[in-house]
C-alpha cells in the first residue's frame, strides 16, 4: 500500500479529475487538484510533490508547458502526462522533452498504476538503473521482433531521450506481453541493449544462421523472420561500428545465406515486404536493394553465385558513405539543401568507396558499385558524371534497385508508391538514365510489359 | 474542418468520458462487492456495463490506430 505519496493532479474536465482523483485516493495516495496548468504551478512553488499527473491540452496553458516549468524550479519532479488522443509526434516529444511516462485516454487504471509503481515505488532502484551515457553504447532491436513469455538473457532497456536509457527488464526475467503491448501502445519502436550484449547477440545468431539455414523442419516464413532480424542486427553492428573486415564478413554470411535460400523471386518480395513493415528505413533500404539487386541478377540470368553475391553486398553497403554525413542534412530533402550541403551528400559515394577500400577482402567490382551507385546513363549523375558505357554493370544494376526502393519502401523521401507505380514512373519519366536492360527485368519481375527493342543481356566481363 | 480531423476531435472529445465512465464502474464494482448484492442480477449487470465500456474502449482505439496511420493532423480546436 503506498503511503503518502503525493499526487499532483491536472486536468481541467473536472468529472474525470474527481473520478481519478478517487481512484487514486483509494488506493492510499494523497491527491492535490488544479484544474488549470496556472493553478498546478502556484502549488509547485508552494507543496511538495512525488509526481505530477497532467493533462495535455488545457485552456490557458498545456500539461506540457507545466512540464517544462517543473524541470525548471523543480527538476527531478516527475511528469506523467494524459491526453485525448495521442499521436507517434506527441509521445515523442513528450518523452523527448522528459515526461515519464504518456496515458492515452482512456485508459485503464492498472496502466497507471504501472507508471506510478515504476516511478514513486522503486524510484531510487530506477534513479540507478537510468544510465546516462552516450548513444553509441547501445544498440536497437525491433520491438516487433521482441518475444514476450521467455526468458531473456541480456538486460534491455528503454530509449527516454537522448543519452538517456532506463532499464525494464534485468537478464534472467521475462518480460510479459502485456508490458510489451504497453510499449507498443506509446509508440515505442525499438529495445535497447548494451553495445557489448548486442555482441554477443549478434554472434550468437551467427551462430545459429547454418542451423537454420540447413533445418528442412523450420517453416520458410520463420526462415524469412530470421535472415530479415539477423540482417537488421547486423546493419545495426555496421552502422555503430564502421565496417572493418570482421563486420564485411557478417554482412557476406547473412548476403550469402539469402541468396541461398530465397531462390524464388517471390520468396524475395515476401521477405522485402517484412522490411516495410517493421525495420529502420536505412536499414530497410539497404536490405531492400540488395534483395531487389538479387532479383533484377536473376531475371538477367546472371547465375554465377560469385556476381549474385557482389550485386547483394554491393546493394547492402552501397550508402554506407552516409555514416559519415551529418544527420541533419541526411534529415533533409535535396531541394531543401543548400549548395554545400548537397555537395557533402553527394560525397557520400566516394566516402563509402574510401571505408570499403580499406577492407582487403572488398571486391573491386563492389568497391564499383559503391562508388557508382549515383552515375546515370545519361552522364549527369555523381561523383563522376559518367556515361553509359563507363559506368559498371553492376553500379548500373544497383542503382535501378536504389531508385526503385526511394520510391516504394519507407522513408523520409519516400513516395510511397507500389511497385508497379514506381516502375512505371522510373519508365515514362526516367528510362534514359537507367540502363533499360535492368529497368525492364525489374518491370518483368513484377509481371509488367516492357519495350521489346532493347537487348536483354549484359555481359559481365 | 476535414472529415479525418472532424473524427479525430469527436475521438478527443469523447476519451475523457470514456474514461471517467472506466474509473466510474470500477468504484462501483468494487461498492458492490463490498456491500453484498441487493439485487441478484446487479453484480451481472455491472460486469457487462464494464464489458461494454471495454468494447468502446477498444472501438476508440483502433480509430485512433486508422487515423494515425492515415496521417490525419491533430485539430487546433482539441
Amino acid at each position: 500500500m503506498p503511503v503518502e505519496k503525493r499526487i499532483l493532479l491536472v486536468d481541467d474536465d473536472d468529472t474525470f479529475r474527481e473520478t481519478l482523483g478517487k481512484t487514486l485516493v483509494k488506493e492510499g495516495y494523497h491527491v492535490t487538484h488544479a484544474n488549470q496548468s496556472k493553478v498546478a504551478k502556484e502549488l509547485i512553488g508552494l507543496e511538495e510533490f512525488d509526481i505530477v499527473i497532467s493533462d495535455i491540452n488545457m485552456p490557458g496553458g498545456s500539461g506540457i508547458e507545466l512540464m517544462h516549468h517543473c524541470k525548471k524550479v523543480r527538476p527531478g519532479l516527475p511528469v506523467v502526462l494524459i491526453t485525448g488522443f495521442s499521436d507517434l509526434k506527441e509521445t515523442e516529444e513528450a518523452y523527448e522533452m522528459g515526461a515519464r511516462g504518456f496515458l492515452p485516454k482512456p485508459f485503464k487504471k492498472e496502466e497507471l498504476f504501472e507508471i506510478l509503481n515504476l516511478w514513486l515505488h522503486s524510484s531510487d532502484q530506477i534513479k540507478k538503473e537510468e544510465d546516462e551515457s552516450q548513444d553509441d553504447n547501445y544498440c536497437k532491436l525491433s520491438i516487433d521482433d521482441f518475444i514476450s513469455g521467455h526468458q531473456i538473457k541480456f538486460d534491455i532497456y528503454i530509449r527516454l531521450s537522448d543519452k538517456k536509457y532506463l532499464k525494464i527488464a534485468h537478464s534472467g526475467e521475462e518480460i510479459a506481453i502485456e508490458r510489451i503491448k504497453a510499449f507498443k501502445a506509446k509508440n515505442l519502436q525499438y529495445l535497447y541493449m548494451s553495445k557489448d550484449d548486442f555482441r554477443r547477440y549478434m554472434d550468437f545468431n551467427l551462430a545459429l544462421l547454418p542451423m537454420v539455414k540447413n533445418n528442412s523442419t523450420i517453416s520458410k516464413d520463420k526462415k524469412r523472420t530470421f535472415l530479415r532480424h539477423t540482417s537488421e542486427v547486423i546493419f545495426e553492428h555496421l552502422h555503430l561500428n564502421g565496417v572493418d573486415e570482421e563486420g564485411f564478413q557478417m554482412a557476406k554470411t547473412i548476403v550469402e545465406a539469402t541468396a541461398s535460400l530465397m531462390t524464388e523471386p517471390d520468396d524475395m518480395m515476401n521477405l522485402i515486404q517484412m522490411l516495410d513493415k517493421h525495420s529502420d528505413h536505412l536499414y530497410a533500404h539497404g536490405l531492400g536493394v540488395s534483395l531487389y539487386s538479387v532479383i533484377i541478377a536473376r531475371q538477367v540470368k546472371w547465375s554465377s553465385p560469385a556476381n549474385i553475391y557482389k550485386v547483394a553486398m554491393g546493394g547492402l553497403l552501397h550508402d554506407i558513405g552516409l555514416k559519415e554525413i551529418p544527420p541533419v542534412i541526411l534529415q533533409k530533402h535535396r531541394k531543401d539543401m543548400t549548395h554545400e550541403e548537397v555537395q557533402m551528400y553527394e560525397s557520400h559515394a566516394q566516402r563509402g568507396l574510401e571505408i570499403l577500400s580499406q577492407l582487403k577482402a572488398v571486391p573491386t567490382d563492389i568497391l564499383q558499385i559503391i562508388l557508382q551507385h549515383h552515375e546515370d546513363c545519361t552522364g549527369l549523375g555523381y561523383p563522376r558524371k559518367l556515361t553509359k558505357k563507363h559506368i559498371h554493370p553492376m553500379a548500373r544494376l544497383v542503382s535501378v534497385a536504389d531508385e526503385f526502393c526511394m520510391m516504394v519502401l519507407k522513408g523520409p523521401e519516400s513516395l510511397n508508391l507500389s511497385p508497379v507505380e514506381a516502375l512505371e514512373r522510373m519508365n515514362t519519366l526516367f528510362r534514359a538514365k537507367f540502363d533499360p536492360v535492368f529497368l525492364n527485368a525489374l518491370m518483368r519481375a513484377f509481371k509488367m510489359r516492357v519495350p521489346q527493342n532493347n537487348k536483354n543481356t549484359v555481359v559481365i566481363s | 474542418m476535414s472529415k479525418g480531423i472532424e473524427e479525430r476531435k469527436f475521438l478527443h472529445d469523447i476519451a475523457s468520458p470514456i474514461a471517467t465512465s472506466i474509473f466510474l464502474i470500477d468504484m462501483i464494482k468494487d461498492g458492490v462487492k463490498d456491500l453484498g448484492a441487493i439485487d441478484a442480477d446487479v453484480p451481472t449487470q455491472v460486469k457487462q456495463l464494464e464489458d461494454l465500456l471495454a468494447k468502446i474502449r477498444m472501438l476508440v482505439e483502433e480509430r485512433r490506430e486508422v487515423l494515425i496511420k492515415q496521417g490525419v493532423p491533430s485539430s487546433k480546436a482539441s
